[in-house]
């Protein structure tokens, strides 16, 4: 529900004494309520930039605002939810405990956050609380991750590649899953992918960065009707979509392998 | 649910009764055997039968009650004390970045150096007394107590130490909810090796000087040749390393439940 | 050129540190015995330990020299069997799941609690202080060992089978390699107890040795030999501790 701004924003990392850069002049801007999708081969930045936006990194230039506010703010009023490309749990706690983490560190009045339990029931792990991470699935862990991503009704909601360790199958239906609860919310999603897929189905919008340096070649936007079905990437403007992304990602040599 | 997974809890029990019952069988075998090759007359005069062993024990069972306590007692202070200064100094190491390195070179040094060089200078200072057994017992435990600690503060899984930052976790949170359960499987493994390791310890003081310890009752069977009691006080000192070890094992289970190591499982 | 350079960078670094460290520590020794003036009995100044290894030398330098031998006959032997019988064990899932409790608990247990049986048994010779190292030095090796052999990865063996590698071969390709940073991990554990264990072996069986050495001046009260003797120990520790280290650092880079 917060407007994430970036402004001409910089990276350089430091290594063996040189300065790297990682990501220059980006400039974005993610309407609040919007679902995003960041796409690019690696080494292009998009999980650097996640990480500019949720405070974890510092920009070398330029300014990121949530809501106006500087991500630090925005971070220790827990106003960001974010999801790793590993679940990340904590191995020694149940499902209904790693969920009710960000809850116990937060502190304060319950105010109007979900209780832990329809969070559970909002993933689809009824009947899975008391159980240990080691003991769910690859993606019931993700789901756990997810639903302690929200359990602070995050403004923002940064999801890092969050279902690539998954098998085709089980990341569809986990996509569906997370576009109905991110309508449910009503957060700001900004999602880094590198499935071009994926991106197109679940965004408003893609961004396309290319590596070395990392940077943003292309946006696509994505004017698909929503609620967004699976028989929806059948059609022939799904197919274009993702075609336009292609052609973002692979440029000059996309058109080689055309005229060859 | 989309995906298969197991339920809670429905794992099947390892076949746990066997991994105890087949190392008891070679132990009862050894015996039987090593009764057998002495009433054959193979064994030499310094291997005693194992029921010239229990004789032993009916008939010095007193003097080894007396000479275990103070053995027990120093071996326990000095592990106790080992976990303790292991627990500040990893804290030192890990909370405090310059000091990691010298923390763990003065860890190295003071491990190599043989602690049979260390005892008889430590009793011209502090006296052959209980101190000095169980400083003894304690640097005898300390490595690995404090490599353990350091190697499971540091495991803090990345993903998860940035949740605490994106969180705006505070550094006790930090270390409450996150390091120091990150932790606890190490130190245990830690502490299980440690436990034996200041009997040890305790034993080595003993042994240098002691008026009164499993140690120095040893020496004395030695050296009057009495064979049965210098076997049985060697077992009885393998029963309270092993009793340490198994009581930190207890622990272990209670605090830990399904995370604790196999015994077999322990680095 | 820069190979060599790279090669000597670290390995001068890791003789400064020590040798600043053993500097501080002398100079800090020197000066608790000016500033609290500490009776020679207590604390011997530096001068007069260094004044008793030059007037000892060869007493000194015999000792040392049995310490020695002694250990690292003792490791030698220790080394061979451990991975003869580590090696042995890994081919049989049931002769490893039999022994494997027993090498752990006794690796665990306080082996060189035995060490009088071992003296009673052997004797007071020099074989006995050989005995004691071996022991003690076995079941680390032996269970860092069986621990390398079994974590071979099952892909490798596997490729190993495809290619139709006979088991000695897969032994040496495969096994062995995968094997290495544990079988240093166990040698380095062991080195240093091997040490002690000499010494206290020596001293228990009246031996020559360093450990009879030290034990010997501590009861008669000669404190500046005792100091001298200790600093020898401590250095021959620290030697070969850097030494196995090395050795452990070179064989485990790959893993990183």
């Amino acid at each position: 529900m917060s407007e994430i701004v970036i402004d001409r924003v910089g990276k350089a990392f430091e290594i063996d004494g040189k300065s790297v850069p990682a990501l220059v002049d980006v400039s974005l801007r993610f309407e609040a309520g919007g679902f995003y999708a960041l796409i690019g081969p690696s080494g292009c930045g998009k999980s650097t930039l996640l990480r500019l936006i949720a405070d974890i990194l510092a920009p070398t230039d330029g300014v990121i605002t949530i809501g106006g506010q500087p991500p630090g703010v925005a971070r220790r009023q827990h106003e960001i939810g974010f999801v790793f490309q590993e679940a990340s749990l904590l191995p020694w706690r149940s499902v209904i405990d790693n969920i009710e983490l960000p809850l116990e560190i937060a502190g304060g009045p319950v105010g109007d956050r979900p209780r832990p339990e329809s969070l559970v029931r909002l993933v689809g792990l009824s009947g899975f609380e008391n159980a240990k991470p080691a003991q769910l699935s690859g993606g019931m862990q993700q789901r756990v991750s997810i639903a302690r991503a929200l359990a602070l009704r995050p403004k923002v909601l940064l999801l890092d590649e969050p279902f690539g360790a998954l098998d085709e199958i089980t990341r569809q239906r986990m996509n569906l899953e997370l576009l109905r609860i991110w309508q449910e919310t009503g957060t700001t999603a900004v999602l880094v992918t590198h499935t071009i897929g994926e991106a197109v189905f679940m965004a408003d919008a893609v961004h396309v960065l290319a590596a070395r340096p990392g940077r943003l070649v292309d946006t696509i936007e994505v004017d698909l009707p929503r609620p967004r079905r699976l028989a929806l990437m059948q059609t022939p403007e799904f197919n274009r979509l993702e075609n336009r992304v292609r052609a973002a990602l692979f440029g000059d040599e996309l058109a080689e392998t055309a005229d060859g | 649910m989309a995906e298969a997974a197991a339920p809670p809890g429905g794992r099947g029990r390892p076949p746990r009764l066997a991994g105890i019952l087949a190392p008891l069988a070679v132990f009862a075998v050894l015996v039987a055997l090593m009764e057998g090759l002495k009433r054959a007359g193979v064994l030499p005069v310094t291997v005693p039968a194992p029921s010239e062993i229990a004789a032993a024990f009916g008939r010095a069972h007193g003097d080894l009650f007396y000479h275990m306590a103070p053995t027990v007692l120093s071996a326990a202070a000095g592990f106790v004390l080992a976990t303790l200064v292991a627990l500040a100094l990893a804290a030192l190491a890990v909370g405090w970045r310059p000091a990691e390195r010298p923390v763990m070179t003065l860890a190295i040094v003071i491990d190599s150096i043989p602690l049979i060089a260390l005892t008889p200078i430590l009793m011209v200072w502090v006296g052959n007394g209980l101190p000095a057994r169980i400083i003894i017992g304690t640097i005898a435990a300390l490595f690995p107590l404090l490599v353990g600690t350091v190697q499971g503060l540091k495991a803090v899984d990345r993903n998860v130490s940035e949740l605490f930052h994106i969180l705006a976790a505070t550094r006790w949170q930090r270390l409450r909810k996150l390091a120091f359960p990150t932790a606890l499987p190490f130190l245990f493994a830690a502490l299980k090796i440690a436990a034996p390791l200041s009997v040890l310890g305790a034993l080595l003081a003993e042994w240098v000087s002691a008026d009164r310890g499993l140690g120095i009752m040893m020496i004395y069977a030695l050296f009057s040749f009495d064979v049965p009691l210098t076997w049985l006080t060697i077992l009885a000192v393998c029963v309270v390393a092993t009793l340490a070890y198994g009581l930190v094992a207890l622990a272990e289970k209670l605090v830990l439940g399904e995370r604790a190591t196999s015994i077999v499982g322990g680095r | 050129m820069t190979f060599s350079m790279r090669m000597l960078g670290p390995a001068l670094k890791s003789l400064v540190m020590p040798a600043a460290i053993a500097l501080v520590l002398v100079a800090l020794w020197k000066a608790v015995v000016v500033v609290f003036a500490m009776p020679a009995y207590l604390l011997p100044p530096p001068e007069a330990a260094l004044g008793a290894f030059e007037k000892d030398a060869a007493k000194i330098g015999l000792a040392v020299f049995h310490t020695v031998r002694n250990a690292a006959a003792g490791l030698l032997v220790a080394f061979v069997l451990a991975i003869l019988l580590a090696a042995l064990f890994v081919s049989s899932q049931a002769v490893t799941r039999a022994v494997l409790p027993i090498v752990i608990m006794l690796r665990t247990a306080p082996v060189l609690a035995i060490a009088p049986i071992l003296i009673m048994i052997f004797g007071r010779g020099i074989g006995t202080a050989i005995v004691v190292v071996v022991i003690v030095s076995f079941f680390p090796i032996m269970v860092n060992a069986m621990r390398g052999f079994s974590s071979t990865k099952r892909s490798a063996l596997e490729l190993m089978h495809v290619l139709g590698a006979g088991p000695v071969k897969t032994f040496v390709k495969v096994r062995l390699p995968f094997a290495l940073p544990f079988i240093f991990t166990g040698l380095r554990s062991a080195a240093t107890s091997a040490l002690l264990a000499a010494m206290l072996a020596e001293w228990l069986s009246g031996a020559p040795g360093l450990g009879t050495l030290i034990l010997d001046a501590a009861s008669y009260r000669k404190t500046p030999l005792l100091w001298a003797a200790v600093v020898v120990s401590m250095v021959m520790a620290f030697a070969v501790f850097a030494l196995t280290s090395a050795a452990e650092r070179r064989f485990t880079s790959w893993r990183t």
